[in-house]
């Protein structure tokens, strides 16, 4: 049983790195800015754990299996979001002494990402029958 | 070229799979993101080759740390009405990480003089520059 977990999570890190990789090439044509793109995708991420932990929850009443919780929530999502290149997009914002934008970026993404997460919950509660 | 492309993505791969083990094995996601935060200050430091930077950086260090999990965390101590508790989350993850990102990228700049000749072998020519 654990391994088959180690499994689904290194599968869903592999892909969740591979599609981040993916967004940081494609989103350069949106975003030449260099440093807004982790912001974007950490938002994404971030409403998809929040939808998937409410279709969770919810499924939680029926069956017991939590395998798929661990393929996307902890391996996909997981590894699509990250923490290391947001600091250090607002550490090279700290050594070009630009504070603003630096407090701006930790804010905003912080924020979005909140919202997102809250809005991807609600959004899976909604009954659509 | 679109084996270069392909090469990118197998190295992300790579560097992905022990990072996402060890998130899983440690199951603490202030702890992973603050040793995430440490290494790539660290890597950030070093003059490496583009490949070791996408193999280290955004394989390794991109799926040993996550933000959505934070996210969600802050979330659930909100729902149960733990907001000081979820703001003092916030505000510390981002504060110790950024301390220990300076620590570990400055340490390295000040060992780089030291220890830089005999790893001239990872060097690239062009020096102090980061490709995404």
């Amino acid at each position: 049983m654990y391994f088959e977990k180690l499994v689904l999570v290194s599968i869903g890190g592999v892909l969740g790195s591979v599609v981040r990789l993916y967004l940081l090439q494609e989103l350069e044509t949106f975003l030449p800015t260099r440093y807004w793109r982790t912001c974007v995708i950490n938002t994404v991420a971030s409403f998809g754990l929040g939808f998937l932990v409410s279709i969770h929850q919810q499924m939680q009443l029926l069956t017991e299996d939590s395998s798929i919780f661990f393929l996307i929530g902890v391996g996909f999502l997981g590894s699509m979001s990250t923490f290391s290149s947001f600091i250090l997009e607002v550490f090279q914002y700290l050594l070009n002494n630009s504070w603003v934008k630096a407090i701006l970026l930790t804010a905003l993404s912080i924020s979005l990402g909140l919202s997102a997460a809250a809005v991807g919950f609600k959004l899976a509660q909604v009954n659509i029958f | 070229m679109w084996i270069k492309k392909i090469n990118r993505y197998f190295l992300v791969s790579i560097g992905a799979v022990p990072g996402v083990l060890l998130r899983f094995l440690l199951q603490n996601d202030f702890l992973v993101n603050i040793l995430g935060a440490a290494i790539l200050g660290v890597l950030f430091a070093l003059p490496l080759r583009n490949r070791y930077q996408i193999l280290l950086g955004v394989g390794f260090c991109g799926s040993l740390t996550t933000f959505s999990s934070w996210m969600i965390k802050c979330i659930s101590l909100m729902v149960k009405a733990y907001f000081s508790e979820a703001i003092l989350l916030l505000l510390t993850t981002v504060l110790f990480g950024l301390v220990a990102f300076a620590s570990g990228f400055f340490c390295t700049k000040y060992f780089n003089s030291l220890m830089l000749p005999r790893l001239r072998f990872l060097v690239h020519r062009y020096w102090d520059r980061w490709h995404f």
